[in-house]
């Protein structure tokens, strides 16, 4: 006769927590399960009507939970836009329960694009095309409900191709907002003079996409050979006394190998301030991807470390508290010539920005202004290149380092880098969107969590909107 | 005060906001808030498109500019300091995105301005530092029209509140001396015969820039402790600056030093 065997099986996971996430295929809120299994961790989740999903949410689970010390409480912004009714994520935005002021404010101006790539999460092609009135009422929405906002990011589409970009940077500045950011793609700063011209006279950010130094990656993300292009746009950039931020879409079997190149390149670059990489994210337009594959934020961090010949080490990420703590990690580095110091290294930046086990601060005498310092770079709102930056890095580490004779060179030897994982409808954690400082602001009025306006159909009914509305009263879309 | 006193203060001042430190230190628009404030006060007079508004003390014309293009108003700018003028002059002509905003040199506490011509007017920061604050006021009334605006924002003071470190040279770089409280400055125009419409508590922007203003000195003396061998000064008056941002520190906590912005009316 056979026997069953009576031993109890060990599960090969490790619960970590029950949160809400989405069903990847209808969109519905579901309960989601955060597990670890072989020292990563995972999004596991089942809709009652397209069954159980799966997706990796981080490569290193020591990382991943060590990470949520660094949580700051949040600051409530001014006013909020919209009631409790169905609960996150779909009340956005932002409604009462957000835990956190906007850091960061998007304005996406057009749809349209001078590219067209592979992927995209903005989807981009036809569309709408916002006029300058829409962007001012927008930009007096954001005033209102922040108060003293700190960062617009014009994006798209395309912004440089909308035509009247100028004056809606112009706006923002007029408002008193701090820093201005574009997003863009650098073909035509590399092909319009003129446009350049009138641009470096704002002396906006430029949040640069830059995906890697080989022609072959931008034809798998771009669908075209680019880097020259690139290449042609930074130089231009430095010659205007305009400075860049470089951004790079991150995807295994296609540039995670170029990282390390491209915070190197960055290094190098005189327009260069800082590097932000990304792994893509599987919204909009994507290629076909497994959600169990997916880059994550210690993916790129080991990548740094591996390929940049020991400048890096692990440690000199830490992550970002004004957001949900596993969304975004940083590093400032002090760069002479050959000599890169990352800040983490000239003193111990947990002692500052770990909210949880450590209540008091250390014991010298401008501790408090060491931590605004340090909360002021560790945050969505930080600028690569700015005035601020530098200031916040210098008030910060002290008389550790020689620093350059003219202070007011300072500002050209501090780069920031910054890793940044968007969700998407795998990773989808309503704890994370609840608490983020990235925000799309909207004509209504309404300001949309970048992940939720991205993951959860916002985007697709306010373009769907925009589209009519434009069509109607006659505007031809750009 | 004999009037060659006076005009050696309107001088100093004017010298003052001209000078490369003020501008290093405190940012192109030297007012607490910059032109986050003067937005806020722009909606708050209610410009309209079109309007006439003139900017008491302009200094380089940022506000003007921004109000301008903002409000799509017509700004003129009266300032003291002719190198200020012609700044704003060449900022104005050089603009990426042109605004209706001119500048003429002139004194902002007698304005060269006809009765009656402007929908609106603003002084920021500057009402603090004036001599004589009830002329200034009864002339902005003058040149207002029936039913326009002023738009006032400063530093609030209550009397006899400054330690005596800081009631010198520090107090009058900071537009403290001669600053009064809210009731001061409502009084002052209801003197002169404006109606206040509102006014608003702005105190958050002081403890902003002061928390501004001692990250840049604790980075700027970090540079300078390294550079001591390249035969920089000794860090003496970092100290007194340091103790002073204290000082002020506690007195913004206590209410008693603070930033308003206040909108009155000229009775129709």
């Amino acid at each position: 006769m056979e026997r069953i065997s009576r031993t109890k099986q060990t599960s090969d996971f490790i619960f970590h927590e029950l949160t809400r996430s989405i069903c990847p295929e209808c969109k519905a809120v579901i309960d989601a399960q955060v597990i670890i299994r072989d020292g990563r961790v995972f999004m596991r989740k089942r809709c009652r009507d397209h069954g159980w999903f799966e997706g990796i949410i981080s490569s290193d689970a020591e990382m991943y939970v060590n990470s949520f010390r660094f949580n700051k409480p949040g600051e409530i912004p001014l006013e909020f836009s919209t009631e409790v009714r169905e609960g996150c994520p779909l009340d956005c935005g932002l409604c009462p329960e957000h835990k956190q002021h906007v850091c960061l404010a998007l304005i996406e101006v057009n749809t349209g694009c001078n590219l067209n790539c592979p992927i995209c999460f903005a989807n981009a092609g036809p569309g709408y095309s916002l006029t300058l009135e829409q962007v001012e009422g927008m930009l007096d929405r954001f005033v209102e409900t922040e108060g003293d906002p700190e960062v617009v990011q014009f994006s798209g589409g395309e912004p440089t191709i909308h035509p009247q970009l100028l004056q809606m940077v112009q706006a923002a500045q007029d408002r008193g907002i701090r820093q201005v950011m574009i997003n863009t793609n650098g073909v035509r700063i590399a092909r319009d003079q003129r446009f350049l011209d009138r641009l470096a006279k704002l002396d906006p950010v430029i949040y640069f996409q830059f995906d890697g130094l080989r022609d072959e990656t931008y034809r798998t993300i771009r669908g075209e050979d680019l880097l020259d292009i690139k290449l042609k746009a930074l130089d231009r950039l430095n010659q205007a006394g305009l400075t860049a931020v470089l951004v790079a879409a991150v995807e295994h079997g296609v540039n995670v190998d170029e990282v390390g190149g491209i915070v190197e390149f960055g290094l190098e670059h005189p327009a260069v301030r800082g590097v932000v990489l990304q792994p893509v994210t599987h919204v909009g337009r994507h290629i076909d991807f497994d959600p169990m594959k997916r880059v994550t934020i210690p993916d790129v961090i080991h990548g740094i470390v591996n390929q940049t010949g020991g400048r890096f080490v692990l440690e000199d990420f830490v992550p970002v508290p004004c957001c949900f703590p596993t969304c975004q990690v940083n590093t400032y580095v002090f760069v002479d010539g050959d000599r890169v110091t990352p800040l983490p290294r000239l003193l111990n930046v947990d002692d500052y920005l770990d909210y949880i086990t450590n209540r008091a601060l250390p014991r010298l005498p401008n501790a408090t202004d060491v931590r605004r310092a340090l909360e002021g770079l560790w945050s969505s709102s930080a600028v690569a290149g700015s005035e601020q930056a530098a200031t916040q890095f210098q008030c910060a580490c002290g008389p550790g380092l020689e620093l350059p004779a003219d202070l007011n060179h300072l500002k050209d030897h501090i780069f920031q880098i910054a890793v940044k994982d968007f969700l998407d409808p795998y990773t989808f954690n309503v704890k994370q969107v609840m608490k983020c400082c990235v925000g799309v602001l909207v004509p209504d009025g309404r300001t949309i969590p970048f992940c939720a306006y991205n993951s959860v159909g916002y985007r697709e009914q306010i373009r769907e909107q925009l589209t009519l509305e434009q069509s109607q009263v006659g505007h031809d879309p750009i | 005060m004999t009037p060659s006193e006076e005009a050696q203060i309107k001088n100093c001042c004017a010298d003052l906001y001209q000078s490369e430190i003020a501008r290093l230190i405190l940012g192109e628009t030297l007012h607490p808030g910059g032109l986050r404030l003067t937005h806020r006060l722009g909606r708050l007079m209610g410009i309209q498109p079109g309007d006439w508004v003139v900017d008491l003390a302009s200094g380089r014309g940022a506000s003007a500019m921004a109000l301008a293009r903002a409000f799509k108003c017509r700004v003129l700018g009266l300032e003291y300091g002719a190198e200020a003028v012609a700044d704003a002059r060449r900022g104005a002509g050089e603009a990426a995105v042109p605004a209706e905003a001119h500048f003429a040199r002139a004194d902002a506490e007698s304005p060269p301005l006809k009765d009656s011509i402007a929908n609106g007017a603003i002084c920021e920061c500057s009402m603090s530092i004036f001599t004589d604050k009830s002329k200034t006021l009864r002339e902005v009334a003058r040149v207002l029209r029936p039913g326009g605006k002023l738009g006032l924002s400063d530093v609030t003071l209550e009397p006899n509140c400054l330690p005596p470190e800081l009631d010198s040279q520090v107090g009058r770089i900071l537009c403290l001396t001669d600053a009064l409280n809210p009731d001061g400055y409502t009084g002052l125009m209801e003197q002169a015969g404006l109606v206040l419409s509102l006014r608003e508590d702005a105190s958050g922007e002081v403890v902003n820039l002061l928390n501004e203003l001692e990250t840049k000195l604790e980075a700027f003396s970090a540079w300078q402790g390294v550079g001591e061998k390249s035969g920089a000064d000794d860090g003496g008056w970092q100290d007194q600056a340091r103790s002073a941002l204290l000082l002020i520190r506690e007195v913004v906590a206590r209410r008693e030093l603070g930033y308003w912005l206040f909108v009155a009316e000229k009775p129709r």
